[in-house]
């Protein structure tokens, strides 16, 4: 590489050691003049600094054959050449009589301010001048030059006239001046080439550096101009909205986002617009997925380097998973709280009860004998079954109290939930006012759960007895729904931890006073109540919370004052694995008893009539079912002998099942009868054993269960037919 | 409050009608029902032994040898479900009644063991005196 490039293509290559001979096209340059000198008979030198000639035309044969062979004439040229050369001004002619004694002219050329050559005229004669020919003779012989050879050559040497070297000056100073304007210039330009190249090399380096950067940020960047149409913005950006670049730049706002959250984001932008202050704000994203996430966005200005702004960059943190995780967290706690209050109060209560019992045994007991021995009808009479009474309500409380502190084990069985929903609806009809409308809506196809039928029917009538008591001052509607669920309303977690598949939902709606928001954290807690003394424990909700949270489900509520309430609970149904357990388990614990007997079934419950007469088919049983109490009567009186077994539903239209046994029985005395009931108290085992009933089954009809009682009834072992 | 014994090793007191009084052995920790059952049993003209826990209670049944032992379940020093498995033992076919007010558990938890352990019938507390002296004639008939 020439020196010149080397100074060329460092940015801080020192001008002053260029060398005239790196950056003028000396041979261009010869033959320009070569052709000038052919021209006008004008010779040229063109020297650098330390004299070495990089373009001669025209030098005259007494120097070149003669001074400048001898190293002492020659040494004469050089002095001429180097020392009388400095300190030209640019643009002005030196001229000298070199020590040869010929002219000499010469102008400088300055490259960036420094000298870097000259341009010379020489080797003449003016022509008003006499030329010392005795001088010339006098060289020859010091210097041994051929004299006529050497005079010959003196005699060729041009004379011109001061106004033709002036003219010839002019021209060469100017053609200095050229050079030096455009050596420097190609100097320059070349060097601006150069830096341009390695600016946009590093240009090249810093986007690609940028790109990569902006690419591997995980949050969403990206930047718009002032009139809010996206400019960049990185992949984390296109896959939280999931669209395409093409989407994405050059849309405006409101192109990109839904019209409200695009409206907001405006008027953010237009905020940062004219304040200039740099934006942190929570708002919400609408993601590919259509979901709102909760999320904060950073935005700043971008300016220019003159301080203009050219638009803004903004980045959006999203922290859905942080804020659902905070949610979480503290559900969590919350039913930590729940949790320990719990046992806290189950230890305290399960103390209480046992002493509890006991005082109240004593009382009771007390009284009994005292009222036994007072006068029927008398006051003492009368007192003491006040006193019975209270008691007995102290006894169900305490009940209440360790039912609800234990988490009891309860035998949790496959069951239907519509049927035993329908069943507690059946005892709300008959205890509550006509001032409140009943509004069932159960869905049929209810999926299945595991669970004990008593707290199935607890829930419900707590949660009734609620609505009802909200109910009570104007009368209202009490609406029962029962329905599948197929994803929850709230995220549920599994009873094992995963997500369940499918839940049902009941949900009892009143339109009664609704829950005031000052009372809705307390209204789980035990013991808290809004209702008069007498009239309600408060235990019922802490009781229906415990409850459901063992089952793995929901309590939710939604409430308006003075509009009403609707408490939903969402239980998850039964799954595959639980159903091949429950039955398994059930199938191995005892061999369940078969038998080929005709049973005469009556239930008004649909659902239950199918279910009920496929069990008893699976178990060997010819089944004849009836919907109503009187069409199965009818039945039954025009063939009493036809059928080995009557199993009734107790609560049924027209006639009950309790009536039906006894018109029954006097038809055929001893016909071995079955009762089935709800969890109603009503109906006692004792009730029925009084009406001649031989067998009572509490609802729903469990398989082994009932298998095992109508053999018992029959009296008679398994039979396989 | 110590046991009392009856003193006087067979002898029994007879009822107003005439027959034999039956002996019923009553341990229980709670004086309230203690003194309740002995009212309640006394007017029904059998003759009670007490005891107030499961040691006094073995004690008094191997001193009195009662036809029948009504016990509590949850009691100090030796509870009820132990008192049963005991009595059982020595005496496979004593009558026994297992009551129980409940605890930490429900009544009918405790007393479903004890029927398992060899009571003949099991109570709730508070019960019925009415039902308790049904109880008590039946396994006494």
């Amino acid at each position: 590489m020439s020196k010149a490039t080397i100074l060329v293509v460092e940015p801080d290559g020192d001008i002053e050691t260029l060398q005239l001979g790196d950056i003028i096209d000396a041979p261009a340059l010869q033959t320009m003049m070569e052709d000038f000198h052919r021209l006008t008979g004008f010779g040229i030198g063109i020297l650098d600094t330390e004299g070495k000639i990089l373009v001669g035309v025209g030098w005259q044969e007494i120097c070149t054959e003669f001074h400048r062979r001898h190293p002492d004439t020659l040494q004469n040229c050089l002095v001429n050449d180097v020392t009388l050369n400095s300190d030209i001004p640019i643009g002005t002619v030196k001229a000298y009589r070199c020590k040869n004694n010929l002219w000499d002219l010469m102008t400088p050329i300055e490259i960036g301010g420094h000298h870097v050559g000259n341009v010379c005229l020489g080797q003449f004669f003016y022509d008003d001048e006499t030329v010392d020919y005795d001088f010339f003779r006098s060289q020859a012989k010091k210097y041994g030059f051929d004299e006529a050879a050497y005079l010959a050559a003196l005699d060729r040497v041009p004379r011109w006239s001061r106004d033709k070297v002036a003219a010839a000056m002019a021209f060469y100073t100017g053609l200095s001046r050229l050079i030096s304007t455009l050596s420097y210039n190609t100097v320059k330009l070349s060097r601006t080439l150069i830096e341009k190249d390695t600016a946009l090399q590093q240009l090249e380096e810093n986007k690609s550096f940028q790109t990569s950067l902006l690419e591997n940020i995980p949050i969403p960047v990206f930047s718009k101009d002032t009139a809010g149409r996206y400019l960049v913005c990185n992949s984390a950006y296109k896959n939280f909205y999931g669209k395409t670049t093409e989407q994405i730049l050059g849309a405006d706002t409101f192109a990109l986002h839904p019209p409200e959250l695009a409206q907001f984001y405006h008027n953010k932008d237009d905020e940062l617009f004219r304040t200039g202050r740099p934006q942190v704000y929570e708002t919400k994203f609408l993601n590919f997925r259509g979901e709102l996430c909760d999320g904060i966005a950073h935005t700043a200005l971008l300016t220019d380097t003159d301080g203009i702004t050219t638009g803004l960059v903004g980045a959006i943190l999203d922290i859905s998973e942080r804020n659902r995780a905070a949610e979480d967290k503290k559900k969590l706690q919350f039913q930590l709280m729940q949790a320990q209050k719990m046992e806290a109060i189950g230890t305290l209560a399960g103390g209480i009860a046992h002493d509890f019992n006991n005082i109240l045994g004593a009382i009771l007991g007390y009284a009994e004998m005292v009222r036994e021995d007072s006068p029927v009808g008398s006051t003492t009479a009368r007192d003491l079954d006040q006193i019975l009474q209270a008691g007995n309500r102290a006894k169900d409380l305490v009940k209440q109290i360790l039912t609800f502190s234990r988490q009891a084990i309860a035998e949790r069985i496959p069951l239907q939930p519509a049927s035993i929903i329908k069943e507690t609806i059946k005892l709300l009809r008959a205890s509550l006012p006509t001032t409140i409308t009943i509004l069932p809506a159960i869905d049929p196809a209810t999926a299945p759960i595991l669970a004990d039928p008593i707290q199935i029917h607890q829930l419900t009538m707590n949660l009734c007895t609620n609505a009802f008591h909200a109910m009570e001052e104007r009368g209202g509607t009490l609406s029962i729904s029962l329905t599948n669920v197929d994803t929850p309303r709230q995220e549920q977690l599994g009873r094992f931890g995963g997500p369940a598949e499918k839940f049902i939902r009941l949900s009892i709606k009143d339109t009664g006073t609704g829950i005031p928001p000052e009372i809705r954290e307390k209204i789980f807690d035990p013991y808290f109540t809004t209702k008069e003394i007498g009239k309600g424990t408060g235990m019922g909700l802490a009781i229906v919370h415990g409850i459901v949270s063992s089952y793995g489900g929901t309590l939710t509520y939604d409430s308006q004052p003075d509009q009403g309430t609707t408490f939903h609970i969402t239980l998850p149904a039964l799954t595959e694995l639980e159903k091949l357990a429950a039955d398994t388990a059930a199938d191995q614990e005892t061999k369940i008893p078969r038998g080929g007997e005709h049973i005469l079934f009556i239930d008004d419950e649909e659902i239950l009539v199918d279910m009920t007469r496929t069990m008893l088919e699976r178990l060997g049983y010819h089944v004849t079912v009836r919907n109503s109490s009187l069409e199965a009567l009818t039945v039954f009186q025009n063939q009493p002998d036809a059928y080995d077994l009557v199993i009734t539903d107790q609560t049924m239209p027209g006639m009950t099942g309790i009536d039906l046994a006894r018109r029954m029985l006097q038809i055929r005395p001893n016909l071995p009868i079955i009762l089935c009931t709800g969890y109603s108290s009503l109906i006692t085992e004792d009730k029925t054993k009084a009406a001649g009933i031989k067998g009572f089954a509490l609802k729903p009809l469990a398989k082994k269960n009932i298998a095992g009682l109508i053999r018992k009834v029959l009296g008679k072992p398994d039979s396989v037919k | 409050m110590n046991y009392l014994l009856y003193q006087f090793g067979c002898h029994r007191q007879h009822t107003r009608s005439g027959t034999v009084m039956k002996n019923i052995l009553v341990i229980e920790d709670n004086e309230n029902m203690l003194s309740m059952m002995n009212d309640l049993l006394s007017r029904s003209e059998y003759h009670v032994i007490s005891a107030t826990d499961g040691v006094a209670g073995l004690k008094a049944y191997r001193t009195a040898k009662p036809d029948l032992v009504i016990t509590d379940i949850i009691m100090p020093n030796k509870e009820g479900l132990e008192v049963i498995m005991d009595l059982v033992k020595e005496t496979p076919r004593l009558k026994i009644i297992a009551m129980s007010g409940g605890g930490i558990m429900e009544p009918r938890t405790y007393l479903s063991l004890a029927e398992k352990l060899g009571a003949d019938e099991i109570i709730e507390k508070p019960f019925r005196p009415a039902d308790l002296l049904a109880l008590v004639a039946k396994l006494l008939a």
